[in-house]
């Protein structure tokens, strides 16, 4: 084994899962999870259409993105330089859904979130291939519209994004505005914010740390 | 057990992990309830926003490209790709790679790197230029000590390998940094397939290097 060359850890991240998987969650987390559990009448729950998506249910999947494709176009249009381009970012996220919705299980948590996260994906492949590094700034992240609760399915949302960011610290709040909700690379966010990467990354965790916990009312 | 770093997990759900980073983490996930539960935590806030979003009026021609689509895809259950078949990759990595990926007749497999071995590239992403490999391993076989040029992150589908610093069961995600070498040798019993991905080509020494260079 002695091969003269210096070997250093892997950057593993080695821990123990807590007991059970319901352990590790939040509340709001747990709800999701329960909701996908326990259905409202009629089956209209994101999470049982994913379910049903995943069974080849064109009409499920037609009733998911009428749910849906109308924040993710207006997402798309916030966030990309090109708007005309909003449309295509929409079918290839739901592109993504009909391949993707067997790999939903409940607890990835909020449905939501995980169309976030496909949506961010579709976004970041065109910046790329159209040679831009990002999309949008902090500032045009503020401009998007921030609905109330009321109409979601989700009644136990009290604030808005907007309002609950207020309350996190303000180096914490610049952080997730430039690169969690904005379209700023860890680099350019970085750059602006003065902070090596790394520091940035963890400032970024700990913002939302603090921004869950204001959402669930903790 | 070892893990994506928190803030792979962290880039992950923001939209920021490259494509081989992508496909590895979903094959992490599907096995890992605590990383999963991980995920969830940090896009609480991004489903926050994106419910409250007013609804953009959605063109009608729009569902009608979406459905041509989906109707070009095939029916669910269809026999798996060509390339694919036969690879214990979870459905939710497979769903991850693109169209290109799963219309290739067959994966471009290399041998040699240790007897019985064979690797092949599935994917790249131009714009990390980092590629992803999947790679089959009898077991009780010896990897040549290699050099890490770059990041390796390897994800652990079945079997498991034993290096320098551990222990990678099935389900496993290993991460090494530059300048980091190891010596892996895979467990007895089933033979070990992994994913990994590489920024750098790693560079093999004494004579199984030398072999292996020569055959790649």
């Amino acid at each position: 084994m002695d091969s003269g060359f210096h070997t250093i850890s892997p950057h593993a991240v080695r821990h123990s899962p807590a007991a059970g998987p319901f352990d590790v969650y939040s509340p709001y987390v747990r709800e999701s999870m329960r909701l996908a559990q326990a259905p409202e009448a009629g089956g209209s729950d994101s999470a049982v259409l994913l379910h049903r998506i995943a069974g080849g249910d064109i009409e499920a999947f037609q009733a998911f993105y009428q749910l849906h494709a109308g924040r993710v176009l207006a997402y798309a249009r916030q966030l990309g330089r090109r708007a005309d381009l909003a449309e295509d970012v929409v079918q290839e996220v739901f592109v993504a859904v009909w391949r993707k919705a067997a790999s939903f299980r409940a607890d990835r948590g909020d449905p939501l979130g995980w169309l976030y996260t496909i949506t961010r994906n579709k976004l970041v492949d065109l910046w790329r291939k159209a040679g831009e590094t990002s999309g949008l700034d902090e500032v045009q992240w503020q401009q998007l519209p921030d609905g109330e609760s009321s109409g979601s399915d989700r009644g136990d949302l009290l604030l808005t994004v907007h309002q609950a960011l207020t309350r996190v610290p303000a180096e914490q709040r610049a952080a997730i505005e430039m690169a969690y909700f904005g379209g700023l690379t860890y680099e350019e966010t970085a750059e602006r914010l003065r902070l090596p990467v790394g520091t940035l990354k963890s400032r970024i965790r700990s913002g939302l740390r603090s921004l869950r916990a204001v959402l669930e009312g903790r | 057990m070892s893990h994506p770093s928190p803030d792979l997990l962290l880039s992950f759900a923001i939209g920021r992990a490259d494509l081989p980073h992508r496909v590895m983490l979903e094959a992490h996930l599907a096995g890992c309830a605590a990383c999963r539960a991980a995920v969830a935590e940090t896009t609480v806030p991004a489903a926050a926003l994106l419910r409250g979003l007013p609804q953009d009026r959605l063109p009608g021609a729009l569902w009608d490209r979406l459905r041509q689509r989906i109707e070009d895809e095939g029916p669910r259950g269809a026999p798996e790709p060509p390339a694919l078949a036969g690879l214990p990759l979870p459905a939710a990595a497979r769903a991850e790679l693109p169209p290109e990926v799963l219309r290739r007749p067959s994966l471009h497999w290399r041998w040699g790197f240790t007897r019985g071995a064979r690797m092949a590239v599935m994917a790249r992403d131009p714009a990390t230029h980092s590629i992803l490999l999947i790679a089959h391993m009898p077991p009780r076989r010896v990897v040549p000590r290699h050099l890490h040029l770059g990041p390796e992150d390897v994800a652990v589908l079945t079997g498991g390998y034993e290096d320098d610093r551990g222990h990678y069961e099935a389900g496993e995600y290993a991460a090494y940094e530059p300048g980091t070498s190891h010596e892996p040798v895979t467990e007895a019993g089933a033979p070990c397939w992994t994913l990994t991905r590489l920024e750098k080509p790693n560079r093999f020494f004494g004579w199984p290097g030398l072999l292996v260079r020569l055959l790649s």
